[in-house]
This record gives structure tokens, sequence and C-alpha cells, in this order.
């Protein structure tokens, strides 16, 4: 009996298997910006914000615009719970509209944002050039002025509705986006992979679309969700001004600015409204500190 | 570094021209003369002659080289509802409000906001760390109105402690500027405690302190010295959302500034003054954020003049 040429033992073969699933990027962010307490938070009292705005008017007799003469400027009661504003309409309907509207805005203009943003910024980063730098003087332009000064120029074109200040806040605020994604791509598309997709015939499109962005993709949604809250901020802005949203919609800059000449007599009228915006500021933004912490890693410190 | 300076002077001279034809256009995209509207009771005769006068009846490039002349000459245009305000006069009358209380937010913020993270970033951990972190968080996250209306009410509704309307006195000032500042010294403060956590770290810190140089020297000698960089590069974005912060602050306030003027020239949906002031501002922008970046570049060397 030869017994030199023993069978391997085969379970020495897997050794260098992993015996755990693998962990992808996403849950790996995931993992963190679960552990991130805050931002637990916050995508929770958003989530209760969201599905007020979207069920809650259902639930409610009062409509947002209906006035009511005989109920005019009503401390909160079990029948008006926010109480009733100057014109006896129900404050609790109308803070619900708000949280609609500011919520639509945010999303909308976030995710248009991010669409002409990316592919604005991916393009710049990718041909390069004379086209890179031409694109990102316009860039510099646009970003030289306060977004407000030419928000308020558009809202005068297209007049104070929602849609108009959906557009204005589209065209403008895409350049942060703009700028991160180019950098982004100029670092990415010298790297093997890029260059293993175009020795297989990819496209530059392709190229662009499947392999960069995807990578790139971390800081940039980083930066969109920073958009969310602007946009909210700059809807209520100039609706507080007077010049965003005209009544008898009910958006939470609109219900503030109402509120400012009753402060002493009625600050309930003041306090909702501004108690609304500030918890969906103060959620969003630890949304997006914890999406930072969770999807950059190398910024911890 | 004369090249840098150049490439600056130049992009900030496109955005300008830029800012005006682009304004130009807008307001002329706007429907109607701006003496067709509203006036019925103008004869159709009238109506020519104020168009002729005012150049209106030419066709639109002459109308534009027009208008880029006379902002040349510093001339920003009249308003057409009401022929006699010139906006140079509202310039003049507002801006030089709107820019004090501007330049004793910028004083405030920069002075109250450094030395909160400093001594975050010093004490880190500490009581004064979290709590004025906290501060920092509210600064960043709550918009300015609503700051500004919950200082009014505290300090004018309830306590009664200061005045509400207008610039008589100094304590007229203080609400203005606390409102107009709190964000930027939310910003400046987590700001300046980073870079100076990151800074207190290396090793010339550790130099220093080897040296026998006493603690309060290297905080403010070479720690603050460096910290500081990062604020510098701030300004410009300070100044463009104090002038946007301005236009709520001196509506609630009731301050006759330039931003006033400009709410209230919207509400009317007084074009020219809108446009006209929208240039003004644009420019002043502009030239400020032109003046940090050349101061950036000189007090950083670091900074790539080829970028």
């Amino acid at each position: 009996m030869d017994n030199r040429y023993q069978p391997l033992d085969t379970s020495t073969l897997n050794a260098d298997q992993i015996s755990r699933p693998s962990v992808s990027f996403w849950k790996d962010a995931w993992r963190r910006f679960r552990r991130d307490k805050l931002a637990v938070f916050g995508l929770i009292v958003i989530a209760i914000v969201a599905l007020f705005a979207i069920f809650g008017p259902m639930f409610c007799p009062y409509d947002y615009e209906t006035a009511d003469f005989f109920h005019v400027s009503e401390w909160p009661s079990a029948e008006h719970w926010f109480g009733t504003d100057a014109l006896g309409r129900d404050l609790y309907v109308r803070v619900l509209y708000g949280a609609r509207i500011s919520l639509t805005i945010g999303v909308v203009a976030a995710l248009v944002n991010m669409v002409i943003g990316v592919l604005y910024g991916g393009i710049a980063g990718y041909v390069g050039g004379m086209v890179d730098n031409i694109m990102m003087r316009i860039v510099d332009i646009l970003i030289a002025l306060p977004s407000l000064l030419y928000i308020i120029l558009l809202m005068m074109l297209m007049g104070s509705n929602v849609r108009s200040i959906l557009i204005a806040l589209c065209i403008s605020s895409w350049v942060g986006t703009a700028r991160i994604t180019r950098s982004q791509v100029v670092s990415l598309k010298h790297q093997e992979y890029a260059l293993a997709a175009k020795l297989a015939g990819a496209s530059d499109f392709e190229i662009l679309i499947r392999h960069l962005l995807p990578n790139a993709m971390g800081p940039i949604i980083v930066s969109v969700m920073f958009l969310v809250p602007s946009a909210i901020f700059s809807e209520a802005f100039l609706s507080f001004l007077g010049i965003g949203i005209a009544s008898p919609m009910a958006s939470w800059g609109t219900l503030a600015n109402a509120a400012i000449e009753k402060l002493n007599s009625a600050p309930y009228q003041m306090f909702f409204p501004i108690a609304a915006i500030s918890l969906t500021m103060f959620s969003l933004n630890f949304i997006g500190d914890g999406l930072r912490d969770a999807l950059d890693p190398k910024m911890n410190k | 570094m004369g090249k840098y300076i150049l490439k600056r002077v130049l992009s900030g001279l496109i955005t300008m021209v830029v800012l005006i034809t682009v304004c130009f256009f807008m307001m002329h995209a706007i429907p109607g003369s701006p003496f067709s509207k509203g006036e019925q009771g103008v004869p159709e005769a009238v109506m020519e002659r104020l168009n002729e006068k005012y150049g209106l009846d030419q066709p639109t490039y002459i109308q534009y080289i027009r208008y880029m002349e006379n902002i040349l000459r510093g001339d920003f245009g009249i308003s057409y509802k009401n022929t006699t305000v010139q906006v140079n006069d509202l310039i003049a009358r507002g801006f030089p409000i709107s820019a004090k209380i501007g330049l004793l937010s910028i004083v405030f913020s920069l002075v109250v906001g450094v030395a909160l993270g400093i001594v975050s970033a010093v004490k880190r951990g500490s009581l004064f760390d979290g709590i004025s972190m906290v501060l920092a968080t509210i600064g960043v996250c709550v918009p300015l109105f609503v700051i500004s209306v919950l200082l009014m009410y505290l300090f004018v509704g309830v306590l009664g402690w200061l005045p509400t309307y207008g610039l008589s006195t100094w304590r007229h000032y203080i609400l203005p500027v606390v409102c107009l500042s709190f964000s930027p010294i939310a910003y400046i403060a987590r700001m300046t405690r980073s870079s100076m956590l990151e800074i207190m770290q290396q090793d010339y810190i550790r130099t220093a302190r080897a040296k026998g140089v006493s603690e309060f020297m290297v905080i403010c000698k070479h720690g603050l010295r460096n910290a500081i960089l990062p604020v510098v590069t701030y300004l410009g974005t300070l100044i463009a959302n104090l002038l946007t912060g301005s236009f709520i602050v001196e509506r609630l306030f009731a301050i006759p500034g330039l931003g006033k003027y400009f709410v209230d020239s919207i509400t009317s949906r007084d074009y020219n003054i809108i446009m006209g002031v929208t240039i003004f501002l644009g420019l002043f922008v502009v030239i400020c954020n032109l003046i940090v970046d050349i101061a950036y570049g000189i007090i950083d060397p670091r900074v790539k003049m080829d970028e």
C-alpha cells in the first residue's frame, strides 16, 4: 500500500473563503447611519411629518381656505387643535398644508437639482479641457451671487405660486452639486476600472453613467440631502417676506408672516408654524449630518 | 500673485456683466410697458410721449446699451411708478443704514463666534463646549425669521427690555444685530472649533509648549492665527447672508435700510427699482467676494495660485 499519494484534506481548500456574507457599501453606510441617534430621530420625525402632511387633512373636518367669521383668532381648543387665524380658518389644517408645500418643494427641488447638477458636473469633469473650463466658469458666476436675488427676479417674472418657486429653485441651486460631482469625476476618471471599461468597448456616456457616477454617489447624496432644508428655507423666507406663496394657500412662511401683527395678542398663531418649520429643519439637518458621516467614512474624525 | 489677482478681477467683471444682462432681459420679458399697466386713464398720446422720454420706444438692444452706459456712470435708473424716485436716492438713503448694521453684525459675529470656537476647542467635552455646540446647531438649523420673531417676542413683548421699531438710540441696534449674527456665529464657532482642534495637535504647538511658551500665547499666537484662516473664506458668504438676512430683519424691526426698500419695491412690483437694487446688491457682493479672495491669497500663501 503506497500512502504517498493521500488525497488532500478538502476542508483546507476553503481557507480563503469569506465566512460571513459580504457587506456592501450601502449596507455598511446604513449600519453607520443607524448608530447615529440624532439622525434616526430626524428620520422618524420627518416620516411623521410626511404622514401627517399626506393623510392629516383627510381626517380633519375643516379645509384650509374657508373663513369662519364666528370663530376668529380663537386659542387652541378641542375643536381647533392649533386655534384659528384672523379669518377664522383652522390653523391645524393650514399648518398641515404648509407641511405639504414645504416637503414637496424640498423633495422636488432636491431631485431636480441632483439630476441637473450631476449631469452638468459629470460632463464637465469627464470631458475636461476647454469644455470643463467654460462650464465651471459659468458655475463660478452663478455661485458668486446670492441665489435668493435671482430667485426673487424669477418669481417676479413668473408670479407668486408654488410652481414658480419650484422652477426658480430648480434653476438656481444645482451649482453646488455640479461642483462636487465634477471634482469626484475628475479624481475617478483615471482609475483602472474606468480604463478597463474603455478597453472593453464602453462608450464615454456609459462609462460616466455606469462606472463613474455610482462611485461618486456618496458625496453627491450628502450635498443633495442638504439641498432639501435649504429649499424649504428659501420658500419660507420668500413667503415670510410676502413675495412667496400667496394667500389663501398656506405655507409655513406665509402663516408666520400673517401672525406677526398679532404676535402679542395671539402668539399661538406664530408658535405652530415656526415650531413646525424648526422641527423639520432640525430633523433634515440631523439626517444630512448622519448621512455625511455614514457615506463619507474618510471624513470621520 | 499678479496673475491670480488678474484672474479673480476678470471673473468678477464677467459676473457683473452677466448679472446686468440677465436682470435687464428678465425685466424686459415681463409683458407690457411700464406705463401701460394699471393706468387706464393715461391717453395714448401721453403714453407715447412717456415711452419716448424714457427711451422705451427704442429697440431692446439700444435700451440695453443705454442701461449699461448708465450703470457704468453710476446711475441705476428711476422708478417708473413714481418718476421722482431714483434708485440712486434709495441707495444713498438706505445703504448707509444697512451697511452700519451689517458691519456691526460682522464684527459681533466674528468676535463672539471665534471666542466660542476657541473656548469650546480648548475645553473640549466640557459643559461649556456642549452648550455652545447646541447653540451652534440651533443657529445653523433654525431660519433667521424664526429666531428674529422669537427674540423680538421675548425681549420686546414679554420682558419689554428693548425698543421695537426704528433706530434712534444705540439700544435699537441690539436686537437687529443679534438676530442677524445668530447663524453666522454658529457657523464661525463650529468652524473655529474644528480647525482649532486639528491645529492644537500639530507638532509646532508641541514645540511651542516644550519651549515653555505660556498656554495663553500658544493658543492665541500659534493656534488661533492658523485656525482663523477658514473663517476668512467664510467672510464672502457671510456678507451675502447678511445682505439677504437684512431683508427680513429690516422689515421686522422697521429699519429704513436698503433691504426694506427692496422688499417694498417687490411688493409694489416696481420693476425698475427691483432691477436697479438687485444689480447694486449683486455688484456689492461680487466686489466683497473679490476682496475676500485676494485677501485670502495674501494671508495664506499656500492657496493655489493657478486655481
